[in-house]
């Protein structure tokens, strides 16, 4: 075939657009690694990346911080955290991971979505809480960046490639559990991220039939103290402003007492579960 | 560097590969590892595989038209593999310094879009590599028909004219 000019121009152009259709057919048909609710995450390709090895980092981390022994087992907190659970859970579609939600001793005000379903709740932040139903509220935010893999988002951004080989390889050691441990709590979600996560707790609240007042309660809580000391609120030390963000709580506390009359509270005694929490000095 | 030369019918008569010495071949071929550049050096940086590019070009492109279009055609060619792998590298460094930007498809796309560019013009280039060994014209989509017009086309022919006429030639005074 005779390649004139105008050929081979036209040639290249079929090139460049069948490369571009492979990008498109790699990304978007690319198995295993949906969003575990099947939510949309903005368009993250981190859904990529497989639910599996999102459990295996869990489970280093998780061991990690079993190695520290700073996890507080009272039955009355355990009790507590379980009857929260189990009603979010069942109201979550579509996912992919065996939620695990511990507390553990530090006068820091914060709580942590890892990867793999891991919630980490520093015992500062209930102690901080007037009820079930304000710790539920932060408990529904951090399953929202939970479905939406915000976490391994931040991992994503915050590391090496090499590292990231590492984690793919299979490779597991105290720094790197320590590393993960230091990076997400370092880190900071995006602003669409936490809106992303607020938006998924006022829905989860909703269905669970928990008032979104209780997540307004506790940004007005904390919007008075925030900036006291900034280590120990670090928890609010992110955007978007939490006086946005308690608005939005109010609006969803409307629809709430449009569709129920009542809330339907939890159980525990809650007293008894703050009482239950060690100071750091013990 | 030697003169074009024509066929009768006004064509350009190429050096055949048993015309072209070893050396030739060798140069030209050489163009062709420049890529490699910034991996011997161990930084992912695309514009280091571009100034080899450039750099073994002005150095070579006296020597021979054979070496020159070959030379000049592998430098086209990283010129815009080279944007390409900037544009993605820049891309990624606003990504991790930004706390708003995250991963998204389109980022993946145009990954995915890169790497196939890459692999395609590795592929292209070492075949280019082998065929200047062995003292043959290869040409690439779009840049070979450029290069070729760089240095044997009408373009070319008129620079070596010019060139012969603009040449200091003893003449006796007007009127001897």
């Amino acid at each position: 075939m005779q390649r004139t000019p105008l050929k081979e121009i036209l040639i290249f152009i079929i090139i460049i657009a069948a490369s571009i259709l492979i990008a498109l057919g790699i990304v978007y048909l690319l198995p295993s690694g949906e969003n575990s609710s099947g939510q949309d995450t903005g368009g993250s390709a981190i859904d990529s990346i497989s639910i599996s090895l999102e459990n295996n980092l869990k489970d280093l981390i998780k061991e990690q911080i079993d190695a520290e022994n700073r996890y507080i087992t009272h039955p009355d907190v355990t009790k507590a955290l379980a009857e929260i659970k189990h009603r979010f859970l069942p109201l979550i579609e579509n996912n992919s991971f065996d939620v695990d939600i511990l507390v553990i001793k530090s006068d820091m005000v914060n709580a942590m979505a890892f990867p793999g379903g891991l919630i980490i709740i520093y015992s500062g932040l209930i102690k901080y809480t007037d009820n079930a139903e304000e710790l539920a509220a932060i408990i529904a935010h951090e399953l929202g960046h939970m479905v939406h893999r915000d976490s391994m988002n931040l991992l994503v951004r915050s590391f090496t490639i090499s590292f990231l080989l590492n984690i793919v390889s299979g490779g597991r050691s105290p720094e790197l559990a320590n590393e993960i441990i230091r990076s997400l709590i370092n880190s900071s979600y995006s602003r669409e991220q936490e809106e992303g996560a607020d938006s998924f707790a006022f829905e989860l609240l909703i269905k669970a039939g928990i008032n979104p007042l209780h997540m307004a309660h506790m940004f007005e809580k904390f919007e008075k103290i925030a900036g006291t000391d900034e280590e120990i609120f670090r928890y609010f030390s992110t955007h978007p402003p939490l006086d946005t963000r308690r608005k939005k709580a109010l609006e969803s506390a409307v629809e709430f007492s449009n569709r129920y009359s009542e809330e339907n509270k939890f159980t525990s005694d809650w007293d008894a579960v703050k009482k239950a929490l060690p100071s750091v000095f013990d | 560097m030697e003169d074009i030369k024509l066929t009768a019918g006004g064509q350009v008569k190429l050096p055949q590969p048993d015309e072209i010495s070893k050396r030739e071949k060798e140069d030209a071929s050489g163009a062709y590892l420049m890529m490699f550049a910034a991996w011997g050096i161990g930084l992912p940086l695309p514009f280091l595989s571009f100034i080899a590019a450039f750099i073994y070009h002005m150095i070579n492109k006296k020597k021979s038209r054979f070496v020159a279009f070959h030379s000049y055609q592998s430098l086209l060619t990283e010129s815009l593999v080279s944007i390409l792998n900037a544009v993605l590298i820049i891309w990624l460094v606003v990504i991790l310094f930004s706390t708003e930007l995250f991963f998204s498809n389109a980022f993946f796309i145009y990954l995915f879009f890169v790497i196939f560019w890459n692999l395609v013009y590795t592929v292209v280039s070492l075949i280019g590599c082998f065929k200047a060994k062995k003292g043959q014209f290869y040409y690439f989509l779009v840049f070979g028909r450029i290069s070729f017009n760089a240095y044997y086309g009408k373009r070319a022919q008129l620079k070596m004219q010019r060139h012969k006429q603009l040449k200091a030639e003893n003449k006796p005074p007007d009127g001897f």
